[in-house]
């Protein structure tokens, strides 16, 4: 019997035990975190949000969003408020990122262009239905303006 | 003979199967708690209806050089996803741009998320009476982008 072969065994086999292990936990937790903060929720809202204010605008006129709590959220991520929102003329499509490596795009159907003013602190034009003061929130600023040459924003 | 090695893998096996039912049920619980997305096909549906029927009042969408994409100014591109339908009630005419079947599947779709939804409705013009149909399935695309 040969039981110091039996011991090594043993011990190898729990080395692989332990070091599945600890991968699954590792990709299961990151995956769960993924959801944590409802990222790809959020980001699909925004976008089909971003989308219906786009569909339904007239054109030429100046439209914004509240987005105080996605920009924060993005800052949080270390996302660069730039590249938050993105408007293809190309394609046609809205994409919110809030995460450094991914994003959600959604298409509008209307032929326009949309041109990106940025991220700017509300005013009371932006106040719509909402009391209170504004100017401490964040709302997303764009124009969508009649097709002429599709151009990239 | 070593009946403790062939134990051993014995238990190899068993410990994937309880990790493979612990993950799936983690995956499971949680996917059916995050992973839906914000329902947005009936909106779109109603919105396409309100910006394509001015439009339908204003020209003719059964002459035969009409080009709806242009004149309507829609994306051609999001067709792939929309359906524009106009029957003519009295004469049985047809015009529509983009897939068909959406007429027969929103009449199925229920609470299915993969099937379309549309809106429809009777309108008048130019003293004729309408089937208006507008759908949408458009689905969020989330991806990689660097």
């Amino acid at each position: 019997m040969n039981k110091k072969g039996d011991g090594a065994e043993l011990l190898r086999y729990n080395i692989i035990f332990f070091a599945l292990e600890a991968l699954v936990f590792i990709i299961m937790f990151v995956w769960i975190v993924g959801f944590q903060d409802n990222i790809a929720l959020k980001e699909d809202f925004y976008s089909k949000e971003l989308t219906r204010i786009i569909d339904s605008a007239v054109e030429g006129k100046e439209a914004s969003f509240l987005v105080t709590e996605l920009v924060e959220q993005a800052d949080s991520n270390k996302v660069q408020r730039s590249d938050i929102f993105t408007f293809d003329n190309v394609n046609n499509r809205v994409t919110v990122k809030l995460s450094p490596r991914s994003g959600t795009s959604f298409g509008f159907f209307k032929d326009v262009n949309v041109i990106y003013l940025g991220i700017e602190p509300g005013t009371e034009e932006d106040k719509g239905p909402l009391t209170g003061d504004v100017s401490d929130e964040l709302f997303v600023k764009f124009i969508v303006a009649e097709s002429e040459e599709p151009q990239n924003e | 003979m070593n009946k403790r090695g062939s134990g051993e893998e014995i238990m190899f096996f068993g410990f994937f199967v309880i990790l493979a039912l612990i993950i799936l049920g983690i995956v499971w619980g949680v996917a059916a708690m995050n992973a839906r997305k914000y329902d947005f096909r009936l909106v779109e549906a109603q919105l396409l209806a309100d910006h394509v029927l001015p439009c339908f009042k204003e020209k003719d969408f059964f002459r035969g050089e009409f080009n709806f994409f242009d004149e309507c100014k829609v994306n051609e591109n999001m067709f792939d996803s929309h359906l524009i339908h106009v029957e003519n009630v009295n004469s049985g005419e047809v015009f529509f741009v983009g897939v068909l079947d959406y007429i027969n599947q929103c009449e199925i779709s229920g609470n299915n998320r993969n099937f379309p939804q549309c809106v429809t409705f009777i309108t008048n013009s130019g003293g004729n009476q309408f089937r208006f149909t507008a759908g949408a399935n458009q689905k969020s695309a989330r991806g990689i982008i660097q």
